[in-house]
């Protein structure tokens, strides 16, 4: 009988290197001769937990004044990872992208996760926000995108009127501290070993043959 | 004559913690399996 692998990734639904790692996760699974025992599951952190709910700003307006540069210099830093997106399959357009607080869309990937539909959403809210433009912190959006995977849209609704999943996205992110969770993603093999970063999906399958080895 | 004091006469409350969340199971010791240059998006920027 084969050993199961269990991965933990931390992730935020407006980080750009989460879904290239995402895609690069899937080819190294696609590689792997034991995908079919392999769990993923996704977990929340938010790279900045500080934006007052509800404010709204072009992500590269907020990354200019954030680091100092002027918008030119910005817009040429993220046309590299645009092109690195680009090499993944994803067509990214941070031009149109709006940074907000993504509380209440990592709240609904709980929701979704209890459908079994975490990994549907993750991917649906990083391709809204990354490659749509689309404000995912705007109730009826999130709604939309939520029913879009299969989640019921009343269901939705009701997380969204209220601080359901508030804990569960609390414990994920305080568990990414003490883990010592810096940045994302972060990918954590069988509860013991890491993988920082958008890492190659040869580095990634390389991780999956060795804790496959030692589990098995 | 007693001597007055300011101690409570009736029993205190009960004092109770906030309600935290589920703890998580028991962390691991992480071992890293990467040289640690790939790419990661840290305290909101990602470049």
């Amino acid at each position: 009988m084969s050993a199961r692998i269990r991965i933990d990734v931390w992730s935020d639904v407006v980080c750009p290197w989460c879904y290239i790692g995402k895609r690069r996760l899937e080819t190294a699974l696609s590689r792997f001769e034991h995908a079919g025992d392999v769990v993923v599951r996704w977990h929340s952190f938010q790279l900045d937990p500080s934006i007052p709910a509800g404010h709204r700003e072009p992500v590269q307006e907020m990354l200019a004044k954030k680091i100092g540069a002027p918008a030119s210099q910005v817009r040429a830093m993220t046309h590299q990872v645009t092109q690195l997106a680009d090499a993944e399959g994803l067509t990214y357009h941070l031009d149109r992208a709006i940074s907000v607080n993504t509380r209440d869309a990592h709240r609904l990937a709980h929701l979704a996760a209890e459908h079994d539909l975490g990994t549907e959403m993750h991917e649906r809210l990083l391709r809204a926000h990354l490659c749509d433009g689309e404000v995912v912190d705007e109730p009826e959006t999130l709604i939309r995108l939520a029913a879009e995977v299969g989640v019921p849209a009343d269901e939705a609704a009701e997380v969204l009127r209220t601080t359901k999943y508030s804990a569960e996205v609390d414990t994920d992110i305080r568990n990414a501290r003490k883990i010592g969770i810096n940045g994302v993603p972060f990918f954590l093999l069988n509860e013991t070993y890491g993988l920082s970063g958008a890492q190659a999906p040869e580095t990634i399958l390389s991780a999956l043959n060795k804790v496959h080895a030692l589990a098995s | 004559m007693p001597e007055v004091t300011d101690a409570p006469t009736e029993p205190a409350e009960p004092v109770t913690a906030p309600a935290e969340p589920e703890p998580a199971a028991t962390l691991p010791q992480l071992i890293m399996l990467d040289a640690g240059d790939a790419p990661t998006c840290t305290d909101g920027v990602c470049l």
